[in-house]
């Protein structure tokens, strides 16, 4: 993982974002295994302080678990990977549009390019 | 009681006072950078922590202790300048390191000095200044410190070299251990650090966790230095 | 730890000073066995030549072993490599006494270098025989005695050697204490100790020389002295020598542990 962090922003924060996106794009399957904090910081090339920061956040939002003997785990909660994976679709869709608007572009014709061209994929 | 505590730490020299009533507590476990600009008094901080220079006044304790046999145990210190006799060779230099410090790891050492492809057998005045310094980082931090004080550790070198200075930061100093950082190019460490202090004409400006630095200011670290500090 | 310290002191000492113990003992065998070689004025003039160079290298190894020794002070503790020095957990004192060991053992090898090679070059009943008439002591003495002489005078010689040693580690010591002109200062203090010190002695000898006649004459005459004198001196010396060296390394020490100031 060769992550790219903006200096402006908290770093923990980041993390947690780049996390979230690879727990619900199953990059981090379900219930996985996560390694200790230490090798995830290593990985990350980040603090383990900040890395564990981070999973604390993760925690807290349910996408993470600990088994107190057996170490941390992602959740196997498929509807809440689902749903956090829905917010960040809109989080970008609503980007997505906003940029084209500052481009001119109008909301509708927005969804008529993405069409013609996202479906050429 | 704290890893490192100074009290009113004060260093003149020829009557110029170079440190000024510095109070700081370094706690376990985290990693610090130590910024200010060159002449800021950080060099100077370090070396008193480290017993190459005695205070004018104030204390400096180390897990409560003046600085003595039992800091120099537990402290592993990369200062600025090549400190190994230039003489030996890489292999008499690991050695030197395992007779006096008994919390070495010499195969951790030989390891690291054969991922950078480092014949221990060359004399250290025959390798680039470049490969001088990776040799000091990696015997230092083959150490299992308590505590590990890196002085300029990024002093002009190659972004390739810099990423592994940090990578050999991250991935070697001991659990539960703190490391200070002193530098002044911010930018290139900030991204590691717990915690900054802010140090300008000896004395101490500012002390944050560095992501509630962010937060509060909506900037970088280092565009935060450079607003606090501009001449 | 005062083990390993002595091991690299002396490494470092040894590196050059051994060069020149080869070159001693090269030119002093040299000389001799040039020396059976009769007969010959050209062989005669390389035999003195070679006893020169010998003479030369002999006075080179105790150069050299002092410089060495001197240079070792200063760059292990005060320059680049202080860094470590200083920061390894080792007690001061601890390290100051390997300077003051590796200095002892370096000046008696160098010492007993220069005694082999004297004996190599000069050792002959003529010789003796030449002594002993200067000491005005009867031809039929003892050899053994004028030997045992000679040996005397060289270990006062030693103390002497391990003095100054000493007293320009604590010129260093307190040279370097301040921050400007450390080399400067070393240098004055050093030999202003010196002198203070030779003083000192004059002082000693003249107090002696008020309770004892022989001595007085030793003074203040020129005349050549009797063997009893030299002894006498001789022991006063080593006792003298031996306060010094004792005061002297109490002394650097003391002002070593304060503390030093690294650049």
């Amino acid at each position: 993982m060769d992550y790219i962090f903006d200096n402006e922003r908290p770093i923990y924060i980041q993390l947690v974002e780049k996390l979230r996106i690879e727990i619900v794009s199953e990059k981090l399957k379900q219930g996985e295994r996560l390694p200790s904090v230490r090798e995830l910081a290593l990985i990350a090339r980040v603090n383990p302080n900040t890395m564990q920061k981070a999973l604390v956040e993760l925690e807290n939002e349910g996408l993470v678990y600990t088994e107190r003997t057996n170490g941390k785990f992602v959740t196997t909660n498929k509807e809440l990977i689902d749903k956090i994976k829905k917010e960040l679709a809109e989080e970008k869709i609503i980007n997505f549009l906003n940029d084209m608007e500052n481009i001119g572009i109008t909301h509708n014709d927005a969804i008529r390019y993405l069409q013609e061209l996202g479906g050429n994929k | 009681m704290e890893l490192l505590e100074c009290k009113r730490l004060c260093k003149e020299f020829d009557g110029k006072k170079i440190l000024k009533d510095i109070n700081l507590t370094i706690p376990k476990g985290k990693i610090i950078g130590l910024l200010g600009k060159n002449g800021a008094g950080k060099s100077t901080f370090i070396k008193l922590v480290n017993d190459l220079l005695t205070p004018t006044s104030g204390e400096i304790l180390i897990n409560g202790k003046k600085p003595g046999v039992d800091s120099k145990e537990i402290i592993a210190y990369l200062p600025e300048r090549t400190y190994l006799d230039k003489e030996m060779t890489i292999k008499q230099a690991i050695n030197y390191f395992e007779e006096f410090y008994s919390n070495f790891n010499s195969e951790k050492a030989k390891k690291l000095l054969k991922d950078l492809n480092l014949d221990i057998n060359t004399k250290i005045a025959k390798m680039s200044k470049g490969m001088q310094e990776k040799l000091q980082l990696i015997l230092v931090m083959s150490r299992t410190a308590e505590l590990y004080i890196l002085d300029e550790p990024l002093g002009g070198v190659d972004p390739a070299t810099r990423d592994y200075i940090l990578d050999t930061i991250l991935s070697n100093f001991s659990d539960g251990a703190s490391v200070i950082i002193s530098t002044h190019l911010i930018s290139d460490i900030e991204r590691i650090l717990d915690e900054v202090i802010f140090m300008n004409n000896g004395e101490i400006a500012l002390t944050s966790s560095a992501d509630e630095l962010r937060n509060s200011e909506k900037s970088s670290i280092d565009d935060i230095f450079r607003r606090y500090f501009k001449c | 730890m005062l083990g390993k310290l002595l091991k690299y002191d002396l490494k470092w000492v040894y590196k050059v000073v051994s060069v020149f113990y080869i070159l001693s003992l090269f030119f002093s065998v040299t000389g001799r066995l040039l020396n059976n070689i009769e007969n010959s004025v050209v062989f005669s003039a390389i035999t003195q030549f070679t006893f020169g160079f010998a003479i030369a290298m002999m006075a080179s190894s105790l150069i050299n072993c002092l410089m060495r020794l001197w240079a070792r002070f200063i760059r292990n503790l005060y320059k680049d490599e202080s860094y470590l020095t200083h920061t390894i957990p080792v007690e001061k004192k601890t390290i100051f006494l390997s300077k003051v060991l590796s200095a002892g053992i370096t000046v008696f090898t160098t010492a007993i270098v220069i005694i082999v090679c004297l004996f190599i070059c000069y050792y002959s009943k003529e010789n003796l025989q030449v002594l002993k008439s200067m000491l005005e002591v009867t031809a039929s003495t003892y050899d053994t005695t004028i030997v045992n002489l000679l040996l005397l005078m060289a270990f006062v010689f030693f103390l002497e050697v391990m003095f100054m040693i000493l007293i320009g580690y604590v010129g260093i010591i307190l040279g370097h204490k301040s921050n400007r002109n450390k080399m400067v200062k070393t240098i004055l203090i050093g030999f202003a100790l010196y002198m203070l010190t030779q003083f000192v002695t004059l002082g000693v000898v003249f107090i002696f020389g008020l309770f004892n006649q022989n001595v007085m004459n030793l003074v203040n005459t020129t005349d050549i002295v009797n063997m009893e004198t030299i002894k006498l001196v001789m022991t006063g010396g080593i006792g003298l020598y031996a306060v010094y060296i004792a005061f002297y390394y109490w002394l650097g020490k003391k002002a070593f542990q304060k503390g030093v100031n690294v650049e």
